[in-house]
């Protein structure tokens, strides 16, 4: 399945490349992409005041990690909402404590389940990468995949339970999904 | 006409209307700019928020790079019709999302993008840029392009709504600028409204209301307190000049009846001297006749002058302008002035210039009596040498000459310092020049009056001991000589001896010695019957017929206008055309005219000539019975034709119709011509010569007095040179002349009789 998206997306970008058309997004790679709207989506997402740490980001990329360098890449030295990024890869929840984005990839949806009730009213956000029914059993976001007519989804009551806030200017460009509550 | 000239009260009117009217349209302008700024200021803010809002709005859409999205917020700006165009750009200034109110809405203002947010006011439409910044990152602008079709629409309600506002409130204030007006115009319109009655009306007695106490009410005061002075002023003017005049009436009414009064004895003094004369008298008596004679001529020249110079004064002297001859004119004074300077044993001479016009039109009367004065006063002033009379055109045209008379003489003089008091009134060169030569210093004074009033001068030019030159210049028109030549015919008649015995003529007059003054002087030639008053004159009348009248003006019972009044209505209609002449002392102004319109024929001022008496005697009969002039004539041509060296005019006009008189005075001639040349050639023989002198002299007045000019002339040459034995080689050629000439005179006058 992975490989297929790589191939469509190679088919495309050649497409592109042969017309001569120029486009920016073109140039970067999936994950280059989904980093880039991590960060962004950072800057439309509002946390409640933490006792420390209020500068900082923390994001956990749990267990299986699809980014490799590109994420240090985006977010070292970048600041978003004036805060700085602290990038955590972890595959025990006790690292998920003190964080403020959970990025899951690839990941069995028993454990996701497992994942969400442990993380309920906490003020995390969770992304999901390309993982069906993400949103619906309770996650915050999860990126679409590609061709979708929307390129996220985002379930606001989630972050609302959370106490976490996501910017209407973000929630405009997602598909908003409700939980599934007979899925629980 | 200028603004300034226009009424006052328009002059408010505009000044308060275009007050209104510029006050209200600059606070329309300061209006309309506040508002203007104030519009931009609020669409500039609103847009600024819209783009705020949008912008805002869209900065998620931009980062996630959602044109579908970012479109679709920029289309919910369709709700606001004002914005034309709206889009968002990239940071690389590469359109990222568009909206346009329609799809043919071109957009050119691409440029206007830059690196800061901005605005503009261009073409009615307001353009706003504006950076969308993230978390302090530049990620793209928003521009929007705002049309102002709102604000146009407004401004043209309020174009509307000012423009009924201005006129209503420039119809209200001029309304209540033509009422307010009245306030100032109304007393100053009111005054110059009486101002001008005044002018016009000359009615002085007039006052304004006044109504207020600002300046205008001031000068309302002044106007009528100056007005009231001026109208004193002119009651007191008019009761002087009443006063004046009354004073100046009876001044004149005294002159005239002083005049009259004096005139009316002197004339019976002339008359009566005159008719004693011809009585026989001892040698002694006769000379006592001709002194007072001489000094009732003398007085009556006084009188003249008086009265002369009190008409100059009142400024009633009027001129003739009548045609006459001027040569005539010098030679009658030639021949007065003649005789005059002989007496004195002057010389006398007169000279006619080539270019002197013979026939002039003026008045006659007047340039004889300058000539008459500045010549009597030549010879008064002079005691040895002569006096002459040079008369020259000094300029001359095809219609009028200027004449110079330059009366000469070798005279006591004037000194120098002394030149302008002659002409002034009552003086003459001293005092006691009054007490040596008489007269009453008038004579220069009205020569000089006379002379300006007719457009001339008198200039004189004068060393003292040395004499004196007078010189009168008078401009003339030339007259045709027509009516000069019939003039002379009348005279002729006049003169001529013709018998008018069978005509009938009623003397009015009431004084007994004029009575017999005139009685004396026409009884050989008409009938005379005497009336003392009009009265009596009416009876006669009744019952014989006259042919002619001499009315006397001013007599007891009827006077002389009345008595024509009633015989011009008399019921016989041949009496009614009886000519009527009047005789009258009273030589006023207007009284010849007042005797013609009252219906009289002719008018005789006393004292008078007889001469002149018969002259307007012939005049009038002659319109009343049929003369026979061209007889008259024949009998007098050869009288004046036959002579080769005799002139017979002086002795005519001295003969004055004795013809008695003549006759004796010929028959002296003839007998002293051969003892005048038998004692020049003696004399001359015998080297006697201031015997000679003496002789010439005799034969000069005898020679004269027949008019023979060449031995005049001789004889005054051979006296004046005698004196000093000039010219000796001449004197046997001047004596042969006298010889020869006077012989054949002799042979021209055996036969002459009158």
């Amino acid at each position: 399945m992975k490989h297929k998206k790589h191939i469509y997306k190679l088919i495309i970008i050649l497409i592109v490349t042969l017309l001569g058309v120029k486009n920016g997004m073109c140039q970067y790679s999936e994950y280059e992409i989904k980093a880039a709207y991590i960060f962004n989506f950072a800057k439309f997402i509002e946390w409640p005041a933490q006792p420390t740490n209020n500068d900082t980001i923390t994001l956990v990329i749990y267990k299986n990690d699809p980014f490799g360098i590109v994420l240090e890449k985006t977010m070292v030295g970048r600041k978003a909402n004036g805060k700085v990024w602290k990038i955590i890869r972890a595959d025990n929840l006790q690292a998920l404590d003190n964080c403020q984005i959970v990025f899951f990839s690839d990941i069995e949806k028993y454990d996701l389940l497992k994942l969400f009730n442990k993380l309920k009213n906490k003020p995390i956000i969770t992304i999901g990468d390309e993982i069906i029914d993400f949103c619906e059993i309770g996650g915050t976001i999860n990126f679409t995949p590609q061709f979708s007519e929307y390129k996220f989804e985002i379930n606001n009551e989630i972050a609302k339970i959370n106490k976490v806030i996501i910017s209407p200017k973000l929630l405009i460009l997602a598909k908003i999904v409700s939980n599934k509550e007979d899925e629980f | 006409m200028s603004f300034k000239d226009l009424s006052i009260r328009i002059k408010i009117i505009t000044l308060l209307g275009a007050t209104s009217f510029f006050t209200l349209l600059l606070s329309g302008l300061i209006f309309y700019a506040y508002d203007k700024s104030q519009y931009e200021m609020s669409t500039l803010r609103e847009l600024n928020i819209l783009a705020e809002i949008v912008g805002s709005n869209a900065e998620g859409t931009i980062i996630f790079d959602s044109q579908i999205l970012a479109n679709e917020i920029l289309e919910t700006l369709e709700a606001n019709k004002n914005i034309k165009v709206a889009r968002i750009y990239n940071t690389d200034k590469s359109i990222f999302a568009e909206y346009l109110i329609n799809k043919s809405f071109s957009e050119s203002n691409l440029d206007f993008i830059s690196a800061k947010d901005t605005f503009a006011f261009v073409n009615n439409s307001l353009l706003l840029n504006r950076h969308i910044i993230l978390d302090n990152e530049n990620i793209g602008s928003i521009y929007l392009h705002s049309g102002l079709d709102d604000y146009a629409q407004r401004i043209q309600n309020f174009i509307k709504i000012f423009i009924i506002i201005l006129f209503s409130a420039f119809a209200i204030g001029l309304l209540i600028s033509i009422w307010l007006q009245q306030l100032i115009s109304r007393p100053i319109i009111s005054l110059t409204r009486t101002m001008q009655q005044v002018s016009i009306n000359n009615d002085f007695n007039i006052q304004i209301e006044q109504e207020s106490k600002d300046e205008v009410g001031q000068l309302i005061d002044g106007f009528n307190k100056m007005i009231s002075q001026i109208n004193k002023q002119n009651l007191a003017l008019t009761v002087a000049k009443d006063e004046a005049e009354t004073s100046a009436k009876i001044k004149e009414e005294f002159l005239a009846n002083m005049s009259h009064e004096i005139r009316t004895p002197m004339n019976g003094i002339m008359g009566m001297v005159k008719l004693l004369i011809d009585t026989p008298l001892k040698k002694e008596q006769h000379k006592y006749l001709e002194n007072i004679s001489v000094s009732a001529h003398n007085l009556l020249v006084i009188i003249n002058d008086i009265l002369d110079f009190s008409k100059i004064e009142a400024g009633k002297l009027k001129f003739e302008s009548i045609e006459f001859n001027l040569f005539d004119l010098l030679k009658k004074n030639e021949l007065i002035f003649k005789e005059q300077a002989r007496n004195k044993n002057l010389y006398f001479k007169i000279n006619i210039g080539d270019r002197v016009p013979e026939f002039i039109i003026g008045d006659p009367t007047r340039l004889n009596q300058i000539i008459i004065n500045l010549l009597g006063n030549a010879i008064k002033f002079t005691k040895e040498g002569g006096v002459s009379l040079v008369t020259k055109v000094l300029e001359q045209n095809k219609n009028e000459s200027k004449i110079s008379f330059m009366v000469n003489d070798t005279g006591i003089g004037i000194a120098k310092d002394k030149l302008d008091l002659v002409f002034s009134s009552f003086s003459q060169a001293s005092s006691d020049m009054t007490r040596k030569f008489g007269g009453t210093g008038l004579g220069l004074t009205i020569s000089k009056q006379l002379a300006d009033l007719q457009g001339g001068t008198i200039k004189i030019d004068s060393v003292i001991n040395e004499g004196s030159t007078f010189y009168l210049t008078l401009t003339f028109k030339h007259g045709k000589g027509d009516s000069i030549k019939r003039d002379a015919e009348k005279f002729n008649i006049s003169n001529n001896d013709l018998e008018y015995s069978d005509v009938k003529i009623l003397l009015a007059e009431d004084n007994e010695i004029n009575q017999l003054f005139v009685k004396t002087i026409l009884k050989s030639k008409f009938d005379i019957t005497i009336a003392p008053h009009g009265k009596v004159v009416l009876d006669l009348l009744d019952n014989q017929m006259f042919d002619l009248i001499l009315m006397d003006l001013h007599m007891p019972v009827m006077d002389g206008y009345e008595t024509t009044a009633q015989i011009r209505k008399h019921k016989d209609i041949k009496k009614r055309k009886i000519p009527i002449i009047a005789v009258t002392a009273a030589a006023i102004l207007g009284e010849k005219e007042k005797c013609l319109n009252s219906g009289m024929d002719g008018y005789l001022s006393k004292p008078f000539e007889p001469q002149d008496l018969l002259s307007i005697i012939v005049q009038n009969i002659k319109k009343s019975i049929t003369t026979k002039p061209m007889e008259t004539d024949m009998v007098k041509e050869p009288n004046t034709k036959k002579f080769k060296h005799v002139d017979l005019t002086y002795l005519e006009s001295i003969g004055d119709g004795d013809n008695k008189f003549l006759n004796e005075l010929i028959e002296i001639f003839r007998n002293q011509i051969p003892i005048l040349i038998q004692q020049l050639t003696d004399n001359l023989d015998k080297k006697n010569y201031e015997e000679l002198g003496a002789i010439a002299h005799k034969a000069k007045s005898s020679v004269a007095m027949l008019g023979i000019v060449e031995l005049k002339n001789d004889m005054e040459f051979l006296e004046i040179n005698t004196k000093n034995r000039g010219s000796i080689e001449k004197y046997p050629i001047l004596v042969k002349r006298f010889i020869d000439i006077s012989s054949e005179v002799l042979k021209e006058i055996k036969d002459l009789k009158f």
